[in-house]
């Protein structure tokens, strides 16, 4: 059986993968996006077809944002792209490595240094190293979706898969009742269903706030909601803030959230420490400490919520260059102005790339986008540039709200690495913070030894909930920096396939 | 546990999913996903197979697998990312009794 090919595989149907794909469209690029949801939107659009059109009288809940995701899906369904929902990607793998040049594997000196932002681009043109782009092989991918497992191949491969809530390892965390903030709206959009009757959340960024806000929209009130931004964070974010205000719309967006949530009269708490869930069989109450005393608030419903991370695993897996952001805390790829990574044929664009949003996302989608269309001579120079020109600059000013963000809501160092020993930090293999950090003292080199010995990392989630964690608790133990610890090595397949599913492949399929 | 934005069933329900979770009916809006039925219900997914403590949808976007359990026989299916179907039959997974079953752990 002949393989399907394409000029570009774009993996997410979120802002990013969507533009990707409607400007590779414009140029005629034999386009396919897969998406592991049913629709498309991702998580920030999530289910947002659906909404508009079948339960319209609950798009007021969502707010305007999440409305115009539906005139966006609705272009990207026309736009000529082989648009493959419920597609999950478990490998992408470049066709036999001899096939490549050597020196398309070393990173181009022109691509981004890890100077803390994704813009500081230098020069971003190296003829010479994108012509070696062109001359890859195929990139090949390998997918699972309702009818089987499934062999295709792409001369470009756009890695968008977006972000995830960030662990909030604190004890209690495990117990059924807690949930991220993230996975109530996920009910909320898909659903149509709310947390009741006892409902608080806990943590810090704006995701918390807009949630909050959403529930009482619905008409659900939590019983509280407990910040956990220490009081320094603002005074270290103050510093940022000149350039934030130059951001379209978020800080006034934030500060109508703020007054809407405190006009609403639910209970508020800031600065909360000592944070813990308590329960048996389920989630009863959170403990805190704000204010110089203790709370406990009861709850049969916590959700939990500390910032987005990207969802690293499909790129870990390809071996890209990537360093350590101290500002967002997480490890992101080493990328040039428009996606391109250390990988001839690679890109990676959106939240996946680093945390930006979606209105970033769609701009570093655009350009990936008109990048390859490029990289495959569809484009002149001159014309790639004239089109860039306004996604450039918008991703600029989308980006410049960041550094008072980052400062804003980074979590204090207590709930990224719990203090308290039994603490589960790997939820897969129940391995907890003491277990860890005894193995630390000892002097575990990093996260893979640290997995050898522990099974950290070893679960189904295979990495993706205690990865951070384990970094920063071994820099934290051993005194290093998260860079010089580094991360898991991740493979693929970076989701469970059964031998089943791999000996299909590039079998003709049923139906 | 979560429930219905709207009280009145029929509004949120016009074109129901009826499966069954743990041997009981459970009834949810078209397009959501088994683990919807599972909090609605505040089912347990699994019980770990280490220790056996009770786990339940944590991320509902596929990235924790928190939310494996038995659909139709076939077990370690994400319930987040299943879409619910007329008829499914789930069930909690007892990791802790399929791991004691076997030798060494």
């Amino acid at each position: 059986m002949t393989v399907e090919r394409f000029d570009l595989a774009i993996i997410g149907a979120g802002p990013a993968g969507m533009a990707a794909a409607l400007e590779a469209r414009r140029h005629r690029l034999r386009t396919v996006v897969l998406d592991e949801q049913s629709a498309p939107g991702g998580q920030v659009w999530r289910n947002v077809e659906a909404v508009t059109t079948r339960r319209p009288q609950d798009l007021f809940v969502f707010g305007a944002e999440y409305a115009d995701g539906f005139a966006f899906a609705q272009k990207f369904r026309n736009c000529g792209a082989e648009y493959r929902p419920g597609a999950r990607v478990w490998q992408v793998e470049i066709a036999t490595p001899d096939a490549l040049p050597t020196e398309a594997l070393q990173p181009p000196a022109s691509l981004v240094l890890p100077s803390g932002s994704a813009l500081d681009t230098g020069p971003d043109d190296d003829e010479v190293h994108v012509e070696r782009r062109r001359t890859g092989a195929d990139r090949h991918l390998y997918y699972t979706d309702a009818r089987g497992a499934h062999h295709i191949a792409a001369r470009h491969v756009l890695v968008a898969t977006g972000a995830y809530e960030r662990p909030m390892p604190v004890p209690g965390w495990t117990l059924p009742g807690v949930l991220t903030c993230g996975a109530a709206q996920v009910m909320l959009k898909t659903s149509a269903m709310v947390p009741a009757p006892q409902v608080v959340l806990v943590g810090s960024g704006p995701l918390v706030l807009l949630l909050a806000v959403q529930l009482l929209r619905a008409g659900v009130r939590p019983a509280a909601v407990v910040g956990t931004v220490p009081a320094g964070n603002y005074l270290r974010a103050a510093g940022r803030l000149w350039p934030a205000l130059l951001a379209p719309g978020y800080l006034s967006k934030g500060l109508s959230l703020i007054g809407a949530l405190r006009r609403s009269g639910v209970p508020r708490h800031a600065a909360a420490t000592d944070l813990r869930i308590e329960g048996s069989a389920r989630a009863e109450a959170v403990v805190f400490r704000s204010a110089g005393r203790e709370h406990r608030i009861a709850a049969q419903t916590v959700l939990l919520h500390q910032g987005v991370v990207p969802n690293a695993n499909l790129w870990q897996s390809l071996g890209l260059e990537h360093y350590w952001d101290a500002a967002q805390r997480c490890f992101r790829p080493v990328v040039d102005a428009w996606g391109n990574s250390t990988l001839a044929g690679i890109l990676v664009a959106g939240d996946s790339a680093g945390i930006g949003g979606a209105e970033a996302a769609l701009c570093a989608g655009e350009l990936s986008g008109l990048s390859v269309a490029w990289q495959q001579r569809r484009i002149d120079t001159a014309e790639r540039d004239r089109r860039a020109w306004l996604a450039r600059r918008a991703l600029k000013a989308h980006w410049s709200v960041r550094p008072f963000l980052d400062r804003l809501y980074l979590p204090p160092p207590a709930m990224r690495v719990p203090v308290d020993d039994d603490t589960v930090v790997c939820r897969c293999e129940e391995v907890t913070a003491g277990a860890l950090r005894r193995l630390a003292v000892t002097g575990v080199h990093g996260p893979n030894q640290m997995k050898a010995f522990s099974r950290c990392g070893m679960g189904p989630c295979q990495g993706r909930l205690c990865g951070l964690t384990v970094t920063e608790l071994i820099a934290a133990t051993q005194r290093r920096s998260p860079s010089d610890v580094g991360c898991y090595r991740v493979r693929a397949p970076v989701l469970p396939v059964t031998v089943g599913e791999v000996a299909d492949l590039d079998r003709p399929h049923r139906g | 546990m979560f429930r219905c934005l709207r009280d009145d069933p029929a509004e949120v329900h016009p074109s129901g999913i009826t499966l069954s979770v743990d041997g009981e009916p459970c009834t949810v809006p078209s397009g959501s996903s088994v683990a919807a039925a599972l909090l609605q219900r505040g089912s347990i997914a699994r019980l770990t197979g280490l220790s056996g403590s009770a786990r339940a949808p944590y991320c509902m976007m596929g990235v924790c697998f928190e939310c494996l359990v038995e659909i139709d026989g076939l077990p370690n299916r994400q319930a987040c990312m299943v879409v619910a179907e007329a008829g499914m039959d789930v069930r909690c997974q007892d990791g802790h009794a399929a791991a004691g079953a076997k030798p060494g752990r």
